[in-house]
């Protein structure tokens, strides 16, 4: 049913389907009750002019049968029609403004999605250039480290071999050399983190985890890069050890606390402090007495190659790329890396506080307890003389 | 006499800083700038190791290294700028003794020259630098575990942990005796520590961490070290052999 009224108002559709529809109505309007009274008056002639069946009162019947049939039944049969054809045109009218209505939305709607999928087109190509750009700028990288590591091997080994005889050189000589042997060891430095970022961009770079006690670790990397300055360590006693990659979170360590060292003033101390934050992560806080970072600025940290640089002048020395490395470790062993700053009310050293939550070592499934042996255990054990 | 290094590199500057270098510490060097013609040197020479560069025109080092392989067992150390896992485990595959990542510092290079000379120099001998027990192998030169030639990724301190319990095998360290020698003694309180670097070092080594063949547990004293064919269901109830 809906399928024929569609299909009707398809193909009785626009303005001249309307029209000519008006004209056809308008003509039976007329036409049918002008017919009908011109039977009536026919059959009513017939019936008392030339039949003899009403031959009584012929006259009055007549014209009471003519002015009902011939007059007063196609009058009202007249405005019947009328009022039908009023609702009959404004019917028409709306199905024309709906379906007038119903192009104009398909037409905005085709015309709105082929916006859209135009749009999608450029995005799609903006983010393949981009990801080609991405791709490019890591190749390059790579590349160009990788070019720069044979030169620095070949200057290395000079200055090696320069050093090898020192005595035969004059001390001005031997102390440039050795500077030069440091300027190549940073550059070195500096070479091997970019290769090291580009491979953890590419996704190349893979972790090699296992438990990591983590006591041990800060005391090592404390004592080989603070010297003359108080450091405050909290570990809580019987803290399980963590599970990451302990080269790796050796170096997020060294970053860290080799940050909060450059940044505060001689003396003053450095607090380090580890607490569990639930059964599965712990949370090592590094706090210095620095200058702070401000809170717009904080964001910026973790970019790389980002300095916080207040005009012409940068606020410290580095590559920007510690931070950065520090916290994409952080995450590729689940864990994260923030920042908070002020942490004390001192205007001249306002301070900054590290986090970085890494997650504990999953528990070991029960074996035989090595630290306690039944006595029959014992008793066979003392005469064991691996045992001493 | 002295013995005769063959360096494969093409880098000009670093191979003659190289020679000069070797030739001061008292070696012969013969030198080659791609890797047909180090082959070609190698024919004349008979060095007693190979430092072969990997990045090289016209037959690059894994080409080199291969044919080498096919006619030789001589020494080789790998200089390359790539340190990626992949790349090491495919020169320890092809038959590389060694493997040196550029930029290196001329004296490592020369103490990993001396270590791999010395270690073939005593080949057939019990060699210093190397544990081995059953299929179990570690090369405390190169820091290198290695399992039917399977290498495998132990951390530092796992090494070190398993190193201190080959290095007297049989022994039974209590899990204190454990962590002084590894951690250091200011951590003896810490020994909460063994029993998890116990069971992640047996499932990187072990071929079944719930039947272990190497590490064993005495119950109640500690851990020791042995190779043992069958099942390690007795070692938790039984002592070890003296």
């Amino acid at each position: 049913m809906q399928r024929w009224r569609v299909l009707w108002v398809q193909t009785s559709s626009g303005p001249e389907a309307l029209e000519r529809s008006v004209r056809f109505v308008h003509y039976l309007r007329w036409s049918v009750p002008v017919f009908l009274s011109l039977i009536a008056w026919l059959f009513e002639i017939w019936e008392h002019v030339f039949s003899t069946r009403y031959a009584e009162q012929r006259l009055l019947n007549f014209s009471a049968e003519v002015l009902v049939f011939g007059f007063l039944g196609p009058v009202l049969i007249f405005l019947i029609l009328t009022l039908t054809t009023r609702f009959f045109v404004l019917w028409k009218q709306a199905l024309l403004h709906l379906h007038e209505l119903n192009q104009n939305l398909e037409h905005l709607v085709a015309e709105r999605t082929c916006e859209l999928e135009a749009k999608n087109r450029a995005l799609e190509q903006a983010n393949r250039e981009l990801r080609q750009l991405d791709r490019l700028k890591s190749d390059f990288i790579a590349l160009v480290s990788h070019e720069l590591v044979t030169p620095l091997t070949t200057i290395n080994g000079g200055l090696e071999l320069l050093l090898q005889g020192r005595e035969t050189l004059p001390p001005d000589a031997q102390q440039r050399l050795v500077f030069l042997q440091g300027e190549v060891a940073r550059l070195t430095r500096l070479v091997g983190r970019i290769l090291q970022v580009s491979r953890l961009e590419a996704g190349k770079l893979h972790l090699n985890c296992g438990p990591v006690a983590l006591r041990p670790l800060l005391q090592r990397v404390v004592d080989s890069l603070v010297q003359q300055r108080p450091v405050d360590i909290v570990v809580p006693e019987h803290l399980p050890p963590l599970w990451a990659d302990e080269v790796y979170l050796e170096e997020m360590l060294r970053n860290l606390i080799g940050n909060a060292v450059k940044y505060t003033p001689p003396g003053s101390p450095i607090h380090i402090q580890v607490h569990p934050r639930s059964s599965q992560y712990v949370d090592i806080t590094i706090t210095d007495h620095g200058p702070g970072i401000p809170p717009d600025k904080q964001h910026h940290l973790f970019t790389p190659f980002s300095q916080i640089v207040q005009g012409e002048r940068r606020e410290s020395s580095g590559w920007g790329l510690g931070l950065y490395l520090t916290r994409r470790l952080a995450e590729l062993h689940r864990g994260r890396l923030w920042v908070e700053s002020p942490v004390w009310d001192d205007p001249q050293g306002p301070g900054s506080r590290f986090h970085l939550e890494m997650p504990i070592a999953p528990e070991v499934e029960p074996e035989g307890d090595p630290e306690h042996a039944s006595e029959e255990e014992a008793a066979a054990y003392a005469g064991d003389p691996a045992h001493h | 006499m002295p013995e005769t290094l063959l360096i494969i590199d093409d880098d000009e500057a670093l191979v003659e800083l190289l020679e000069s270098y070797f030739t001061g510490l008292g070696y012969r060097v013969a030198t080659a700038r791609n890797g047909q013609e180090g082959l070609e040197r190698f024919r004349a020479v008979q060095p007693d190791l190979v430092l072969l560069d990997v990045t090289m025109p016209k037959m690059d080092g894994w080409t080199a290294l291969r044919r080498l392989r096919d006619v030789s067992d001589v020494p080789v150390i790998m200089l390359t700028v790539r340190n990626e896992e992949a790349n090491i485990l495919r020169g320890f595959t092809l038959g590389a003794d060694d493997y040196v990542t550029k930029p290196f510092s001329f004296a490592e290079l020369a103490a990993r020259v001396r270590a791999v000379l010395n270690r073939v120099r005593h080949k057939g001998q019990v060699d210093a630098g190397i544990l081995q027990a059953g299929d179990l192998v570690v090369d405390l030169a190169t820091r290198r575990v290695t399992r039917r030639g399977q290498l495998l990724r132990l951390t530092p301190t796992e090494f070190k942990l398993l190193v201190t319990l080959m290095e007297q095998p049989g022994r039974v360290f209590s899990p204190e005796e454990i962590v002084r020698k590894v951690w250091g003694p200011e951590y003896v309180d810490e020994v909460g520590y063994v029993r998890r670097y116990i069971w992640h070092l047996r499932k990187k080594i072990e071929p079944d961490p719930e039947r272990p063949r190497y590490i064993h547990n005495q119950r109640g004293f500690g851990y020791y070290f042995q190779v043992s064919d069958a099942p390690d269901e007795a070692s938790v109830t039984s002592p070890p052999p003296p």
